[in-house]
């Protein structure tokens, strides 16, 4: 049920994303997500993790075999933005999930993780204050995807301007 | 506003040194402002509200230090920055009672509070960096609020201001003004 959910987070909004299409597109019978997840809100936390996991895999994926360098850090963040852009469920449950402390548990350490990402990649281009910079351009990124949930679309002007600070920049 | 009011209100940085959000209750602010529960529920009704209100209050008390700080300036990315160390070492000052506010974002009230406050300081920087020659003044303003509430907790968590963190924020601006092409 949870890879069925996870495919469908790609086409549906949260709201559409309910037991029943969950359990019929899974083949399941229809208390069976009652009989897994109690809860709602424990369906929706392993779910939140998945799509994190599922949007850390297509980054990694995007940049390897990439030395390190600017090109390949901008990469990253837009490979970010798009694989939530492609899964609008990612960001609506972390709306919803960020009030939960189990959900804000898990969006700490999938934005730690990101954090980190950039933390090595500007240590490697001896950039000044590396952690510090990967802090403030993580919430900057985190930023630009909820602006783009709310918006429907890539905001242009956003992302315009966090790039240019990476590209005329140099350590 | 009632005198019970003002006196609630400022028994606030007070209970913040004794108790958590989570033990906050209306009898514990009661007898910290010396007021009823009658008074209590007349003023502010909820713990919830007394924490918005709280919120209210420090916010506006930020929003008149950085006018004190700035008034004078010339519109610019000077005006942003001391502006910004205003913002920073008000949030520092307030350490105690700014826990409390951290942790009461997750209620939705506290949060819808937050985030006006952004989008009017966000329409401000905006206004800075556009008379600075930024390309894209609203984004970057958007971008540069996202990270100075980064860095404001960032410090938060280290008591004390973080030189490497500040550095960041002066940086992104003094780039944004200076990457602009020389006949723009």
């Amino acid at each position: 049920m949870l890879v069925t959910a996870r495919a469908l987070a790609r086409r549906h909004s949260l709201a559409e994303l309910t037991p029943a299409l969950i359990c019929k597109e899974a083949g399941q019978p229809a208390e069976q997500f009652k009989n897994v997840w109690p809860e709602q809100s424990g369906f929706e936390r392993e779910l939140l993790a998945e799509l994190l996991d599922e949007v850390r895999d297509t980054v990694a994926k995007t940049i390897s075999g990439m030395p390190p360098g600017i090109p390949r850090l901008k990469l990253a963040i837009e490979a970010y933005l798009e694989a939530n852009r492609a899964r609008p469920t990612v960001r609506a449950l972390a709306l919803k999930l960020q009030t939960d402390p189990a959900g804000a548990a898990i969006l700490r350490s999938r934005v730690a993780g990101f954090m980190l990402m950039m933390d090595i990649e500007l240590q490697a281009l001896n950039w000044p204050h590396p952690a510090a910079v990967a802090r403030l351009f993580t919430a900057a990124t985190l930023e630009i995807a909820y602006a783009e949930h709310e918006a429907g679309c890539v905001m242009p002007d956003l992302r315009a301007t966090l790039f240019q600070h990476f590209d005329g920049r140099r350590p | 506003m009632s005198d019970a009011a003002h006196k609630l209100l400022a028994a606030g940085p007070k209970l913040a040194e004794r108790y958590t959000l989570a033990e906050l209750s209306i009898a514990r602010i009661c007898n910290a402002a010396d007021v009823t529960a009658a008074q209590f529920k007349s003023a502010f009704g909820s713990v919830l509200a007394y924490v918005d209100a709280l919120q209210v209050r420090f916010m506006n008390e930020l929003r008149d230090r950085i006018v004190k700080v700035t008034a004078g300036s010339m519109p610019g990315l000077l005006r942003v920055k001391l502006a910004s160390e205003a913002y920073l070492s008000g949030c520092l000052e307030q350490r105690v009672l700014r826990s409390w506010l951290i942790e009461a974002r997750a209620q939705p009230l506290i949060s819808a509070g937050l985030r006006k406050q952004n989008q009017i300081y966000s329409v401000l920087v905006s206004a800075e960096l556009g008379a600075s020659g930024w390309a894209h003044p609203q984004a970057a303003a958007r971008l540069f609020l996202a990270m100075i509430n980064e860095a404001s907790v960032v410090e938060h968590r280290a008591g004390q201001p973080v030189a490497s963190v500040r550095e960041t924020l002066w940086d992104f601006l003094d780039h944004g003004a200076s990457a602009l092409p020389p006949d723009s």
